[in-house]
């Protein structure tokens, strides 16, 4: 997270542990070619409830725009993989950024993803983040494989 | 991230299973993350075809790029590949070390068609799984050894090798015997 003049104020990294049902079945469709995956979309919430296999959705998502409670959605963001050959191991990283500018302090306590309108990944954060007015979280999530 | 694949593996004779073995796979290679990325992202990446040339693809992020796997039967093309390899995979592989091809010459399988399963999820204990399957019927004449397990897609008639195991123990397959492969793909939430 990065105060109003960009210095980082909170960092924290996290083994992410729940994907959902609808990423099983959107990497099944993907295997019999019936649909891609696509349309990629981080989301972030205020619910504390733990994640389910059957989640369709976070808890209480923060809308976005700039009204009380809400936080200014950026643009889903990718870097190419990196293919480490030492250590057989490869990744990529995606992220997007929510600005603060509701005017009052907006917590954030859990991440989620969409592929389009299907639910795939859903997390509750150890430990919530309260941002500040003019605050900007940054959530990156890393996907990684190994050989 | 919490995904595994799990590498099932029976021979059937005379009805009879003589072999089970199940473990985990460990050898997602370039291609998946890439292809995964490429899907996501919507920009190009390049990827190795089965034949070792390499191709420039990319996805729009509205989808038009699927992991397609589900091959026909009599098709050694992709899907689940069977070889007789012993080489460790590394994560740049693009294909088997020695592909087992389809046929019924000597060291040759009759490749089955691929079936991808609906996923199951379990609401107890917060899991679920898909399996891709595909069987190899032994017709050769002879025995044939099978020591590496892979699963190839097919993106615009091009192949691509997503995953490569070496088995821990090779499987002889008697002639006249049905060698059946599936890959468990795990989530747990």
């Amino acid at each position: 997270m990065r105060d109003k003049n960009g210095k980082v104020v909170y960092r924290r990294r996290y083994k992410s542990r729940s994907f959902v049902e609808g990423f099983l079945s959107a990497l099944q469709s993907a295997f019999t070619g019936s649909s891609s995956i696509s349309s990629p979309n981080l989301v972030v919430g205020s619910g504390t409830t733990p994640p389910k296999i059957t989640d369709t959705g976070l808890t209480n998502q923060i809308g976005n725009g700039t009204s009380s409670g809400q936080l200014q959605y950026g643009v889903d963001s990718f870097t190419s993989p990196i293919i480490n050959t030492n250590t057989n191991t490869g990744s990529f990283t995606w992220s997007k950024t929510f600005n603060n500018g509701s005017g009052g302090n907006v917590t954030v306590s859990e991440v989620g993803a969409y592929f389009g309108s299907t639910f795939v990944l859903h997390d509750l954060l150890p430990s919530s983040i309260t941002l500040l007015p003019n605050q900007v979280l940054t959530v990156v999530y890393t996907i990684t494989i190994s050989t | 991230m919490n995904v595994k694949a799990y590498l099932k593996i029976k021979v059937i004779k005379d009805g009879k299973c003589i072999y089970y073995r199940r473990y985990r796979s460990r050898s997602f290679v370039a291609n998946f993350i890439n292809a995964l990325f490429t899907n996501l992202s919507g920009q190009s990446v390049t990827l190795v075809t089965t034949s070792g040339s390499t191709s420039s693809q990319s996805a729009s992020q509205s989808g038009n790029f699927s992991l397609l796997v589900s091959d026909g039967s009599n098709n050694d093309s992709y899907g689940i590949q069977i070889g007789a390899g012993t080489t460790a995979p590394t994560i740049t592989d693009y294909s088997l070390s020695q592909l087992i091809s389809n046929g019924t010459s000597v060291g040759q399988m009759q490749y089955g068609a691929v079936t991808v399963m609906s996923p199951i999820i379990n609401t107890t204990n917060n899991t679920g799984y898909f399996t891709v399957t595909r069987a190899f019927t032994n017709n050769s004449g002879g025995s044939i050894t099978v020591s590496e397990v892979g699963l190839v897609m097919e993106v615009f008639l091009s192949y691509f090798l997503i995953i490569h195991d070496l088995l821990p123990t090779p499987i002889t397959v008697p002639n006249g015997s049905t060698l059946s492969i599936a890959y468990e793909i795990q989530i747990a939430t």
